[in-house]
């Protein structure tokens, strides 16, 4: 028997499924992609545009690696901003930046000492009007200061660790007031990133000020530095 | 009591028509296509997320509800950046592809020394904990005395005691002076594996005869794991 069925007009399937109903549809793929996911709108060239995080409770966003489950957080592999927004952590993995390539931001140290000084002197010579230091292969910023000091003689010296650029002091440490001998005294100061910069070029070096009494003392002296490129 | 038509299966095929099947399958291709998700993939995780917004970046991850906060690369695909926000790590990981700066103090020099040794002979240095190298070498060299016309000062830079660059020889340094020169190479050139030891070899140039001077030496390295 031939198969046979009644032809419904057009006008009939327009109201059955309406504008409505596709375009509740549509919307609810617009409500997965952007309002759950954080697709950027108008994302349309198979890639996205910006990707928009945020739970708004616990953290300021996470991307799960390897089937992450939140569940289980001690095992999870994730990039996650604090809920405060102040830092992105890479949680259960190392970061590997691969040759050629390198981590344009990333910080170093420069470590001097001097076994003896008794006069205001740069760590990298010990010379007391010259500075020789690094000279900067890369651009930067000095984020801080540590200083280390051993007290051998009578009177007892005063004196504070100092960041020079070019010569010039840029930040120090408080001051060392020894009040005895074989005496150990160290202090840090830090700084903000981009406040004391220099250029590729500039020489960095650690200088030793006495601010009273100088007298023979054992100096460590570290610099800590962030490269911005 | 209300009351409904029962439409034959026929006819409900024709009610949700090719072209309404086609708009549902193009919205998850969408999705599809935004994630790099591939067809066949139902696993409940995204394996890759393609990003690029096609004009001035390579594709952003907006952090902490704004657009202020962010992971983007550029427009070139050269760099990916954190804006506004540290990065942080924790637990027992690493960067894998960190600098460092060994510092290197020669004081006083009135020959031709390895740093570290403080011996014409002897090459110590430090010893690299993971493979890496070499990103750049600086020297500054103050002269305080010469009996000779000329001088200048290079900083060579050894690898178990063998010559791995050769440094750039300052200029001409008048005592009492200070002259700085740097050199920088690509990662990936001038190579060190754990447990090789990077010195300083202090090498003078010109026909100075006799001298004293200080030394300040810098070796930038990059550590690869």
């Amino acid at each position: 028997m031939a198969f046979s069925y009644t032809q419904i007009s057009d006008y009939v399937l327009e109201q059955l499924m309406s504008n409505l109903l596709i375009n509740t549809l549509v919307d609810s793929y617009r409500y997965i992609g952007e309002d759950i996911l954080g697709i950027a709108a108008g994302a349309t060239s198979g890639y996205v545009a910006a990707l928009n995080m945020n739970n708004g409770v616990t953290h300021g966003g996470k991307i799960l690696f390897c089937g992450g489950d939140q569940s289980a957080a001690e095992t999870e592999k994730y990039l996650q901003a604090d809920a405060a927004g102040t830092y992105v952590e890479l949680q259960g993995m190392d970061l590997v930046v691969s040759s050629p390539y390198v981590i344009q931001g990333d910080r170093v140290t420069l470590c001097y000492y001097l076994d003896g000084v008794s006069a205001d002197a740069y760590m990298s010579n010990q010379d007391t009007a010259n500075s020789s230091g690094y000279y900067a292969t890369r651009a930067g910023s000095i984020l801080s200061i540590a200083v280390y000091g051993y007290n051998v003689t009578f009177p007892h010296p005063t004196f504070q660790g100092e960041v020079h650029k070019n010569g010039s002091s840029v930040l120090a440490s408080s001051s060392l007031a020894f009040t005895a001998t074989s005496q150990e005294k160290k202090t840090k100061t830090t700084q903000a990133r981009g406040v004391d910069t220099f250029a590729v070029g500039d020489y960095i070096d650690g200088f030793i000020n006495f601010t009273a009494s100088p007298g023979l003392i054992y100096a460590g002296l570290t610099i800590e530095l962030i490269l911005d490129s | 009591m209300a009351t409904y038509t029962k439409f034959w299966d026929v006819i409900v095929d024709q009610l949700w028509s090719y072209q309404d099947a086609n708009l549902v399958l193009d919205s998850i291709d969408y999705l599809n296509l935004c994630f790099g998700i591939t067809t066949d993939h139902n696993t409940g995780h995204a394996p890759c997320l393609k990003l690029d917004n096609g004009a001035t970046h390579g594709g952003t991850i907006n952090w902490d509800g704004g657009s202020t906060k962010y992971l983007r690369a550029n427009a070139a695909g050269t760099v990916l950046s954190i804006a506004a926000i540290d990065f942080k790590m924790t637990g027992g990981y690493k960067i894998q592809g960190n600098r460092a700066i060994l510092t290197y103090r020669g004081a006083p020099v009135n020959n031709e020394p390895y740093d570290t040794s403080d011996s014409t002979s002897i090459a110590l240095g430090y010893v690299m904990p993971f493979p890496g190298s070499v990103l750049g070498v600086s020297l500054a060299f103050s002269l305080v005395s010469m009996t000779g016309t000329s001088f200048t000062e290079a900083a060579d830079l050894y690898k178990n005691g063998s010559l791995l660059v050769a440094g750039t020889a300052t200029g001409l340094i008048s005592p009492p002076g200070v002259e700085r020169v740097k050199d920088t190479y690509a990662r990936g050139v001038h190579t060190f594996v754990a447990g090789d030891r990077l010195e300083v070899l202090y090498n003078k140039g010109g026909d100075a005869s006799a001298w004293t001077g200080y030394a300040s030496a810098q070796v930038e390295v990059i550590l690869d794991s």
